[in-house]
């Protein structure tokens, strides 16, 4: 039926054509396609549409990523400061505040998109609420109350955790001896579970809870814990415990203590360990990432930049003295000593671009308490009260009787010369029970030596001439019942002072105390030989940026050790050091993969056996004397015939001889290590200074390594949107 | 001739030019019409093995990006799977855990389906990421010994629609591992 009807219809439209037919013909064709066409184009515009958006995410998710990637750099190449100094990106930047976003976009459009980034530092303790920025700031700048962590690798795979803590309590100050640890708490990154009762904190009630994507563990000490309780002095307490989590994984962990007792000091933390936060913004997709960046002076840790290290003796053999007892004793005082930082980019150089990061001023003496005093005809081997050693005094010791914390410090080589006096010090008593002891003393001169940079005493990049001095100047003639050298107005006058060399300057309160020989004798045959002891010497470490030398990793290592004979010098995490990885080129190019610095004192030209040795096989830790020469790293000096015995080589390391330094007296040795010494992708060496006869105190250890990574790593990453 | 002529009204030169148009139009569509009608079923299982594949990808790249622990299966003819993730979130210290594994729920192709776990909620959420997967040429690996940087989390993912098929190789470096 409808088929004739439409037959019909069209009979109808064909009788009479006068073109109106194909008009209907084409409208009836275009109908048809458009019911075709329609379902089909939308189809494909839907696939269109869909893979559009999928498009669209995966942008958007690139670009936030970049943000993150862009934060990172700024953080892991120390430049929140710089990018956050002056408008619009203000406020200025505050490592110690915990609530502000510093935000900025990135320049131009990622994927077209506009990214903005907020980087905020997160606080982690588990103490509330988080301090001001001030406060935060005066905790740990004062450096009182000192906390310091460290992940530990045992053999075996199992994992620790060490929490240190140093309270510089100045027993001058009775409230100080008020202070009670209450809790102790360590947080550790996502994956990571503490082991219940393990280590020396698990006789403490203990909590433990989910927090900031990993655990949070408190050990309530019940204020039971008094700086009584805690030894030398600084006054230091290690804490420990382990845990468990993924071998593929770096634990990342903070550590913190609340005390209770002194006002001044409720909390500190290992502020070495800085969480930030990063969300980076592109269109709808955010991108929120945690990282943690270990700032400078942790041991253990690593951080970005590189060091050049000089230093002085203030102590030298006396060229009065026979050739032999010059092998043994210093028995010459300087009134000072001056080193040069030259411009370069040589080892022990710094590059003309470098910026000044940091400069660390350490010095070290040995000190005895005894001297030659002459009543009638006959000399006595007498003493200054007060000077001998007593850990019960010790703040009274360093600090009032011997002074030796106090140094005069300058810049430009004849320059004004600027009095420090700090109250970070370490001693140690010598082990022969003399009642000898030796210090070692330690002062971020940042600040002076930034000053001296923008005064022109020194260049922009920090190269010229540094020197240091003994303190107090004391005019006090010799009197001729006094050994020569010394002067001093009685027996039991703590304030004595020594002639200086070779200018015939005098100074009290010297950093150290030369050998000393009994008036009329030629050689130091008495007192006992314990004056070998005698060293003082100084070294500043000045970190920089420079991008010269990115890429390299910074270790410091700076507890005040002795050494004994025939052992291993003891160095934390069994004498190991890890973080950093080797990059791939250092096997080949001739580069050197790392240096390092040590600045050891009383290291004895005479007594040969000493080594510093890296990555040797683990085969030798059990008995590290058979360590062979290939594996001895040694700073190249031959002394003359005359002078040096029959192993001035790697096997005589510390022979208080220095390419660096203008006299003798001490060490501040500088050495590079090369491949096959560190592999490829290493990320761990060994470390070992040995000693056999001799004996000496290492003041710091420095160690720079070129690295394929310059920071902590990310712990959380989350995208939202 | 003159029978010819006769009412001859004839069309104008217009009518002719609109006439030509409106046929060319009519023919090109009839002609896109009758190729898409040949090509639409090759198309369409080109896009939709496309779409699988881009969202297999994308979401098991999000997923890695987060992980702070990856793990895959070392059975022999697993080809990976399941591939499992793992991450707690900073914040609420929610405990994620994503599975992803190959089924084949219906003897032929196979599904990448995505599991995911938080542990604090104890809820479990199952979404298909991708369908019309061919095992033979799907796998996942994951080094876990390899050093930082060369640490890297390797997808290869075919997905087969009709007698199409699209490949894709996603290697995705984990932000926190």
């Amino acid at each position: 039926m409808m088929m004739a009807k439409l037959k019909k219809m069209l009979t109808h439209l064909g009788k009479g054509e006068s073109g109106q037919g194909a008009l209907a013909i084409v409208i009836i064709l275009l109908m048809l396609g458009a019911i075709i066409l329609t379902p089909l184009l939308v189809f494909m515009s839907t696939g269109l549409k869909a893979g559009g958006v999928y498009e669209s995410k995966v942008q958007e998710f690139y670009a936030a990523d970049a943000g993150v990637e862009d934060a990172l750099w700024q953080i892991k190449n120390d430049k929140l400061d710089e990018k956050f100094s002056s408008p619009p990106y203000y406020p200025a930047y505050n490592p110690y505040d915990y609530n502000t976003n510093y935000s900025y976009p990135l320049p131009g459009e990622i994927n077209n998109e506009n990214v903005t980034v907020n980087i905020t530092n997160v606080w982690i303790p588990l103490v509330s609420p988080c301090p001001t920025p001030d406060q935060a700031k005066g905790i740990i700048k004062n450096g009182t109350l000192i906390v310091t962590g460290n992940v530990i690798s045992y053999t075996g795979g199992q994992q620790g955790y060490q929490i240190k803590v140093s309270y510089s309590w100045r027993d001058d100050d009775p409230n100080g001896k008020k202070l009670r640890i209450a809790t102790i708490g360590a947080w550790l990154s996502g994956g990571f579970n503490y082991t219940s009762g393990s280590g020396n904190l698990s006789s403490y009630t203990s909590t433990c809870v989910p927090y900031c994507g990993g655990q949070a563990i408190t050990w309530n000490l019940n204020q039971l814990f008094n700086v009584s309780g805690m030894k030398g002095y600084p006054l230091v307490r290690t804490f420990n415990f382990n845990f468990t989590g993924p071998a593929s994984q770096n634990p990342q962990a903070v550590s913190w203590i609340t005390t209770t007792g002194v006002d001044a000091i409720t909390v500190s933390w290992d502020a070495d360990s800085k969480p930030y936060r990063i969300k980076s913004t592109a269109g709808s997709t955010t991108a929120e990432a945690y990282v943690i960046k270990n700032e400078m002076r942790q041991l253990g840790s690593a951080i970005s930049g590189d060091y050049v290290a000089i230093g002085g003796t203030l102590m030298t053999p006396s060229t009065n003295d026979s050739a032999d007892d010059q092998k043994h004793y210093r028995g010459r005082l300087l009134m000072g000593s001056s080193a040069t930082v030259a411009s370069g980019t040589g080892v022990g150089q710094i590059p003309a671009s470098a910026t000044v990061q940091a400069a660390y001023l350490y010095w070290s003496g040995w000190i005895d308490y005894h001297y030659w005093y002459k009543s009638g005809s006959t000399w006595y081997w007498s003493s200054i009260p007060g000077l001998q050693y007593s850990s019960s005094n010790l703040t009274t010791l360093v600090e009032t009787n011997a002074k030796v914390n106090t140094v005069k410090f300058g810049g430009g080589g004849g320059g004004v010369m600027q009095t420090i006096t700090t109250h970070q010090w370490q001693v140690m008593p010598n082990t022969d029970a003399s009642g000898t002891w030796s210090y070692s003393c330690f002062y971020d001169v940042t600040d002076q030596v930034k000053q001296l940079i923008n005064n022109g005493t020194l260049g922009s990049n920090g190269a010229g001439t540094y020197t240091l001095q003994h303190a107090d100047a004391v005019v006090s003639p010799p009197t001729s019942n006094l050994r020569p050298g010394y002067t001093g107005s009685s027996s039991n006058n703590s304030t004595y002072s020594f002639t200086l060399y070779p200018t015939s300057s005098k100074t009290g309160y010297p950093l150290g105390t030369p050998a000393t020989k009994l008036p009329g004798k030629s050689s130091y045959s008495y007192p006992p030989p314990y004056y070998e002891w005698a060293y003082a010497g100084w070294s500043l470490i000045i970190i920089y940026s420079s991008p010269d030398t990115k890429g390299h990793q910074l270790y410091l290592y700076d507890d005040f050790v002795y050494s004994g004979m025939d052992q291993d010098a003891p160095l934390p995490n069994g004498n190991t050091i890890s973080g950093f990885l080797a990059p791939p080129d250092i096997a080949s190019g001739g580069q050197y993969a790392a240096h390092m610095t040590c600045f050891v004192g009383e290291g004895d030209e005479v007594y040969s056996g000493d080594f510093l040795a890296f990555n040797a096989p683990a085969s030798y830790q059990s008995h590290p004397q058979d360590i062979p020469n290939t594996y001895k790293l040694w700073d190249g000096i031959t002394l003359p015939s005359s002078e040096h015995n029959s192993a001035s080589d790697p096997n005589n390391v510390w022979n208080s001889n220095s390419t660096s330094l203008a006299a003798s007296g001490v060490d501040i040795d500088t050495f590079t290590i090369s491949y096959p010494t560190i592999q490829p992708w290493d990320t761990s060496a060994h470390v070992d200074l040995y000693t056999q006869s001799d004996s000496w105190n290492l003041v710091y250890m420095i160690l720079s390594f070129r690295s394929s990574i310059t920071t902590g790593s990310t712990i959380s990453y989350l995208i939202r949107g | 001739m003159r029978l010819i002529h006769k009412n001859q009204k004839g069309f104008t030169l217009i009518e002719l030019l609109i006439a030509v148009a409106i046929f060319a139009v009519v023919a090109v569509a009839a002609n896109a019409v009758i190729v898409q009608i040949v090509q639409s079923n090759r198309t369409s299982s080109h896009m939709v093995a496309l779409r699988q594949v881009q969202q297999a990808g994308y979401r098991v790249n999000l997923d890695a990006l987060q992980a702070q622990n990856i793990s895959v299966s070392n059975v022999s003819g697993s080809r990976g799977f399941p591939l499992t993730l793992n991450w707690t979130a900073w914040d609420g210290g929610k405990f994620h855990t994503v599975v992803y594994n190959l089924v084949n729920p219906s003897g032929g192709l196979y599904q990448l389906q995505r599991q995911e776990t938080v542990t604090v909620d104890n809820q479990t959420t199952t979404t298909v990421v991708g369908q019309y997967i061919y095992f033979n040429t799907t796998s996942c690996s994951w080094n876990a010994t390899a050093n930082a940087t060369t640490k890297v989390l390797i997808l290869n993912i075919t997905a087969m629609v009709g007698l199409e098929t699209e490949s894709r190789t996603y290697e995705i470096k984990p932000r926190c591992v």
